[in-house]
């Protein structure tokens, strides 16, 4: 679970590499970023997985996980703000 | 917080809930998708309907999210994702423009059963704060022993403050399902919570109090717990520990700290 948190807040590091300071800072006081980090990380394996999954739905779901990870962006973008 | 929601003692009834949940979906500043007012909606229903056993992440993805009867939550985590959102989104609400809403509805980690309670430190139904005068009730008639939980950690040192919340959340539990009444010490702005809690402290009812603080000591942090007995002032337990200070507060060690308390107060109360 924490190392869900630390991949999300990676790919954000990587994402935003002017609000890194922001993100680290932030990330150790509020859990509820942490915990956000952790669903944008598995919005974006989600997104992975369905990419490659065969299934007739495998495309639609991937779309709408890259939506989410980009709703979940926006609600780190306010929580860091 | 969220955390700060008291919920022993009287619930809000479905009512109350079902109006606030309404004002909370209609309010400009609790901002989340339509699909997420569905989905709060939908948990708060089945819980006051009395079918919470229903909340599971298969049917909230089949009902709310739209999903067939072979949806996976294992590979097909929005139900998880969503609740994350939902759950900031509330704490960000109640931080802010909905800080001075009576009822609290919050849907704890772990879970997607919805807790409803008082906001502490607000008046209640009656224009009271009902949970502590109850338990002010209760203390006097003998019948429950009360923990008051104060936190001393250097609120304006962030870092420590975080870590005095978690080391506070930790033990919350922890003395609930130890069966104690507890209530902490709101802070400075939740004035009318402290002096019904001072009236707890004018009682010789069998009240105590958990005095705890998180101090930074170099590159370490000192986790320090003390649990004394209001009616005479007598320590009756005390520990702490001393952890490396990380940039993430290291939650296992908190808890286990937590627990080790608890278990230690549980200890005193029986053979006090």
């Amino acid at each position: 679970m924490e190392q869900a948190q630390k991949r999300g807040l990676a790919r954000l590091m990587l994402r935003w590499p002017d609000r890194r300071a922001a993100l680290r800072e932030k990330y150790g006081q509020d859990i509820r970023l942490a915990e956000l980090c952790e669903a944008y990380e598995a919005a974006w394996e989600a997104a992975a997985y369905w990419a490659k999954s065969p299934s007739v739905v495998g495309r639609e779901r991937a779309e709408e996980y890259n939506a989410l990870a980009s709703a979940t962006e926006q609600d780190i973008l306010e929580r860091i703000s | 917080m969220d955390g700060k929601v008291l919920t022993e003692g009287e619930e809000p009834s479905p009512g109350e809930v079902l109006s606030a949940l309404e004002a909370l979906v209609a309010s400009g500043s609790f901002r989340i998708s339509e699909r997420n007012r569905r989905f709060l909606s939908f948990v708060v229903n089945q819980t006051i309907g009395g079918r919470s056993d229903r909340i599971k992440a298969y049917s909230i993805g089949v009902d709310v999210f739209g999903r067939d009867d072979s949806f996976d939550p294992t590979v097909d985590p929005i139900v998880r994702i969503e609740a994350t959102r939902l759950r900031s989104a509330l704490n960000a609400y109640y931080d802010g423009a909905g800080s001075g809403d009576r009822i609290r509805i919050t849907i704890p980690r772990g879970s997607y059963v919805p807790t409803f309670g008082w906001a502490a430190g607000l008046p209640g139904r009656d224009g009271r704060d009902c949970l502590l005068e109850g338990m002010v009730a209760e203390i006097v008639d003998g019948t429950l022993a009360a923990v008051v939980i104060h936190d001393h950690s250097d609120q304006a040192d962030p870092e420590v403050a975080l870590r005095g919340e978690l080391f506070t959340d930790a033990l919350l539990p922890l003395l609930r399902k130890a069966r104690f009444k507890t209530l902490v010490v709101p802070s400075v702005e939740r004035s009318a919570a402290t002096g019904s809690i001072n009236a707890l402290f004018a009682h010789p009812g069998e009240t105590y109090s958990l005095d705890i603080a998180v101090r930074p000591l170099a590159e370490r942090r000192r986790y320090s717990w003390r649990f004394s007995d209001l009616r005479n002032g007598e320590v009756l337990a005390s520990d702490f520990r001393d952890f490396v200070a990380k940039a993430t507060p290291c939650f296992e060690l908190i808890d286990d700290l937590a627990e080790t308390a608890a278990q230690s107060i549980s200890a005193v109360i029986a053979s006090h």
